[in-house]
């Protein structure tokens, strides 16, 4: 049942991606959509684990789908390795250099900050509801 | 017609992640997240192989952008980045973190490779 669910999730996870992707311009060749895809879905991944344990509230399955099943399938790490490695190839060297920090950086400080707010807005949930 | 051929890609990624995540944490080790990163690196290397094949378009997003964009994750390997520096494993966070950025992408170089001679 749990890789149903899964499955379900990222079904959706992956279209996102791709559109998400064709609709982003790649200005030059720099591989932007990609950059802004990863980084969403670490700010995305970490507010949900840390909001999902501070309230206790959200059911199991649904935690699963969204962690595991979409925001899982919506990054990729394979194309993020592939288009670093086309621009290295293709001499790029900025570009590259860019793509490699900021998606090496951006993808720790994302997860810190979805994690500081998902723990924030727990809280908040929490209190209205003790209210 | 594209998007479902990513959508069902993704799926199959995705469960097959999930499985191969189970499976490590069960007889590899649960204090290194030793799945996920076989998981990018294989990933990698697959779909640089599929993109120096020269497939028909279809095919190409398919298996490419769909089951290896599903099967592959960015978000679940920082999220285990974050929590080996909070549990202060300084040196497994930096094992983990080259590991994944320089493998990576010398298996999709060697993907490339390796399809470009199939291919052609």
């Amino acid at each position: 049942m749990n890789y149903i669910i899964v499955a379900i999730f990222a079904f959706f996870g992956g279209i996102s991606r791709y559109l998400l992707g064709l609709a982003v311009i790649k200005p030059d060749g720099f591989p932007l959509g990609t950059l802004i895809i990863n980084l969403v879905g670490c700010f995305i991944l970490a507010f949900l684990v840390q909001y999902v344990e501070v309230t206790e509230k959200v059911p199991e399955w649904l935690t699963l789908g969204m962690k595991t099943g979409f925001i899982g399938a919506f990054t990729t790490f394979s194309t993020y390795s592939l288009e670093a490695v086309t621009l290295i190839e293709t001499q790029q060297w900025w570009y590259a250099l860019i793509y490699g920090l900021t998606t090496i950086v951006g993808g720790l400080l994302l997860t810190l900050v979805g994690y500081s707010f998902g723990n924030h807005v727990g809280d908040w949930r929490k209190q209205g509801d003790n209210l | 017609m594209m998007v479902i051929l990513v959508g069902v890609g993704a799926s199959i990624g995705a469960m097959l992640r999930y499985g191969i995540t189970n499976l490590s944490n069960q007889f590899l080790t649960d204090r290194f997240p030793a799945g996920t990163l076989i998981i990018n690196l294989v990933g990698s290397l697959v779909l640089g192989i599929l993109t120096g094949l020269n497939l028909t378009s279809p095919m190409l997003v398919l298996l490419g952008t769909g089951t290896m964009g599903g099967f592959t994750t960015f978000s679940t390997y920082n999220f285990e980045l974050i929590k080996l520096i909070k549990n202060q494993k300084i040196s497994l966070f930096m094992i983990y973190l080259l590991a994944s950025y320089l493998i990576g992408g010398l298996m999709a170089l060697l993907g490339l490779v390796i399809g470009r001679q199939l291919g052609a």
